[in-house]
């Protein structure tokens, strides 16, 4: 699908030299009276992690490295059925495992003897007798039907498929003086992310900071008694709005570095890449994204144990395609809403717009960083976040190892040295021998910003991208 | 006179004799015709998606603009359940209802999707996809895509892998010391160990073998080529000072009379373009090259 046309914004909107110096303000035309008017705020960002930071708290970590613990999969288990075996009336029948059971390279899998199976077919109930646990990967095992006048298949079958799902119901049965059953272990799962350094700096010397620019960028007394100009103010103001986007960028789409040609840091897996690997992915045809469809998408949250209020970040393309149909046929209606992000006023702060179906109050809300061509004024042929929507449940789930509740994402961040100077942790400095903060004899005026920052994606499952083709 | 129930016969229950005949001969029935129906077997193919490091599932919508293979036009197609035509075209008149509620989607469980023979419309939208790497009238850019699962495929591949390993190692064993001299210097191999010792024959051979194993392709592009020769060559003359590079910056003099050779790109390394320039076609090269020979290296 085409973008949006964009040839209206001229390119680029910015440039990179060490230092601001007078001839560019030249060039850009910047001191002549009849321009500046015109140099508005013209271009809007919605950010994401930075109001989530602001609703819902970030959370301090004193190392690089955190990692928390999930439950590897659900409490019921199943297995299935590798091969199609022929199965007799009333007869013990011998099957092989299903490639998905198997841990510790292969070693190990949930299968106990006297486990009673349900097949999920035909609900059929058998018992396993024997494990022959000798080949890796190949474990083969014998059921036998409860019921003699029973076979031991799927529904509507002689044989017991492969692929079918073997449901596991304990030690039922167990007769009298019964044994001890083998222990079922619940697996746990850790998970790894690591904070990321992101930085950004101005620098103008000592003729562009003197320089009478015509602007009238509020500059406070105390900040003006600081030597800060107001073209300082604005380029430092223009330079830490960008630093936010970038902040706001890495934490949503960027991910994690291991090319040490570049330098050492491990970088972040942002939200978005972890849900690509971790959770769910819909696809969709652009203007099919109708009632069917969100039926299909609240199954899949549903399967997954995801929270009843979950926000919805669509791109423009996929906001269009809610239609004023779904939005009148599903509206929001009586709904206890939550504290923090779950709140009402963060609900309205935002710009949410709700629908409830099925059980879920799902918020949809436009973010404009997906589509390229409102960032950044460019259109590329292909854009990976055209037609692109991220559901995200805002619920909490425990830390399987410590009990530890912990929402679905938390903003995580190390407190910079010298602690953050803005606050949120980062921090902002001044050097160079024409800053207040005289550091050298270079007549330069640099400001630095530096942020450490992570976000922390629990239960991925529960997230699902829903996207377009 | 004894009662039924004093002789143990009470259980018999003579009474309903006829439906406990009715109901075993309903079993019998039923048992017979399951235990002689014809045995259904299932051949599924197998699909998975490119992308390595998905866990969890991915929907794929069952539909797709794709082009035609007989109409030579782009069209619509779309997974129905209960429809046989995949094909837009072939579907007017059907209620909205109906497609709204028979709709499909093909789920990736853990980047594999299985599909039974017999799921002809599935099979056919599968192969006609945008996201099927392996189609050739694939059209525009998927972000996510599949492939058939081709174990023969798979196996050629790794059998070619392992054929090119084993053409580099015996390369490798069976050139002489001088020819291994000459690659080892063209592929970069140390003649000198790591405390600044020269190598030995056998341990400049058993590197020269690992890296043939390492990299079997890379090593087998070079093995024997002329490249190869004129490299050996070209640093020979450098290190016996017969070409001087450094009297004046950028160019390249024999030093015995100072002919000139060449000018030397500042990007460029001398003895690489040296080597680039003996390959040229034009006269100064081949008259550049003559000489090198008469050195005999």
């Amino acid at each position: 699908m085409a973008g949006i046309p964009t040839s209206n914004i001229l390119q680029p909107g910015s440039i990179s030299l060490q230092t601001q110096n007078r001839q560019l303000m030249v060039d850009l035309q910047l001191l002549t009276p009849q321009y500046y008017k015109q140099y508005t705020e013209k271009y809007g960002n919605e950010d994401f992690t930075w109001w989530l930071a602001a609703h819902s708290g970030m959370e301090e970590v004193k190392n690089q490295n955190f990692f928390w613990f999930e439950n590897r999969g659900k409490l019921m288990p199943a297995v299935t059925n590798d091969a199609t075996v022929a199965a007799a009336v009333g007869a013990t029948v011998t099957l092989t495992l299903g490639a998905e059971a198997y841990y510790n390279s292969g070693t190990e899998t949930p299968l106990r003897v006297n486990e009673t199976l349900r097949i999920a077919s035909s609900n059929i109930e058998g018992v396993i007798l024997t494990i022959d646990d000798s080949v890796p990967y190949a474990f083969t095992f014998t059921v036998a039907p409860k019921q003699t006048t029973q076979r031991f298949a799927s529904a509507g079958s002689n044989s017991l498929l492969a692929g079918e799902v073997l449901l596991f119901g304990g030690d039922a049965d167990a007769g009298e003086a019964s044994t001890q059953i083998n222990p079922l272990i619940q697996l746990d799962e850790r998970y790894d992310n690591n904070i990321t350094q992101i930085r950004d700096g101005w620098s103008n010397t000592d003729l562009a900071q003197m320089a009478d620019t015509y602007y009238e960028y509020p500059v406070s007394a105390d900040m003006a008694a600081n030597g800060v100009s107001a073209f300082t103010y604005k380029g430092m103001y223009k330079t830490l709005v960008r630093f936010k986007n970038n902040v706001e960028a890495k934490l949503m789409r960027g991910n994690a570095q291991n090319n040490t040609a570049i330098n050492n840091s491990q970088g972040t897996q942002g939200i978005i890449p972890k849900v690509v690997a971790d959770g769910e992915t819909v696809g969709y045809t652009p203007g099919t994204l109708d009632i069917a469809k969100l039926h299909e998408i609240t199954r899949i949250m549903d399967v997954n144990g995801c929270a009843k209020q979950s926000a919805w970040l669509t791109d423009i393309f996929q906001r269009q395609d809610f239609s004023d149909g779904i939005f009148a046929a599903y509206p929001a209606g009586a709904f206890v809403y939550g504290q923090g992000e779950k709140s009402k006023e963060a609900s309205v702060a935002y710009g949410f717009q709700e629908i409830f179906i099925d059980g879920y109050l799902l918020s949809v809300k436009k973010y404009s960083q997906f589509n390229t061509e409102v960032t950044t004024g460019l259109t590329p042929n292909v854009d990976y976040f055209r037609n692109f929507g991220l559901i995200y449940p805002m619920g909490e789930t425990k830390d399987s190892r410590t009990a530890q509740a912990y929402k679905n994402i938390t903003v995580m961040y190390q407190e910079p040295p010298k602690g953050g100077t803005v606050g949120n942790g980062i921090r902002v400095w001044q050097f160079g021998g024409g800053s207040p903060n005289p550091t050298d004899g270079t007549m330069t005026n640099q400001i630095a910003m530096i942020t450490y920052r992570a976000t922390r994606v629990c239960a991925a499952n529960q997230f699902i991208i829903v996207q377009g083709n | 006179m004894a009662r039924l129930k004093a002789v143990g016969l009470s259980d018999a229950n003579f009474a309903n004799q006829g439906e406990e005949i009715r109901r075993t001969r309903q079993e019998e029935e039923s048992t017979t015709a399951m235990s002689e129906a014809p045995q259904s077997s299932n051949i599924f193919k197998i699909f998975k998606l490119t992308d390595t490091k998905k866990n969890g599932k991915y929907h794929m919508e069952g539909i797709d603009d794709v082009f035609h293979p007989e109409r030579k036009r782009i069209e619509r197609v779309r997974l129905l359940t209960g429809y046989p035509s995949i094909w837009v075209e072939d579907q007017k008149g059907l209620e909205k209802t109906f497609v709204e509620k028979n709709r499909r989607s093909l789920i990736f469980d853990r980047r594999v999707l299985r599909i039974p023979d017999y799921d002809t419309a599935a099979l056919e939208f599968l192969s006609v996809c945008n996201a099927n790497v392996d189609n050739p009238n694939k059209k525009g850019t998927r972000k996510i895509t599949f492939f058939q699962w081709n174990p023969e495929r798979q196996a050629e591949v790794e059998r070619a892998k392992r054929v090119a390993k084993i053409e580099a190692i015996k390369f490798a064993s069976m050139a002489s010391d001088d020819d291994m001299r000459k690659h080892c210097n063209y592929l970069g191999i140390l003649f000198n160990d790591e405390l600044g010792m020269p190598k030995s024959m056998d341990t400049l051979r058993n590197d020269y073998e690992l890296y043939a194993e390492a990299q079997p392709n890379k090593f087998m592009i070079s093995a024997g080529s002329k490249e190869v020769e004129i490299a050996y060559t070209v640093k020979k003359a450098l290190l016996d000072n017969k070409i001087d590079v450094s009297v004046r910056k950028g160019s390249a003099y024999w030093s015995n009379d100072g002919g000139f050779i060449c000018k030397i790109p500042s990007t460029a390394k001398p003895q690489a373009y040296l080597v680039e320039y003996a390959m040229l076609p034009q006269d100064e090269s081949k008259a550049f090259l003559e000489q090198l020979k008469k050195f005999n290296y």
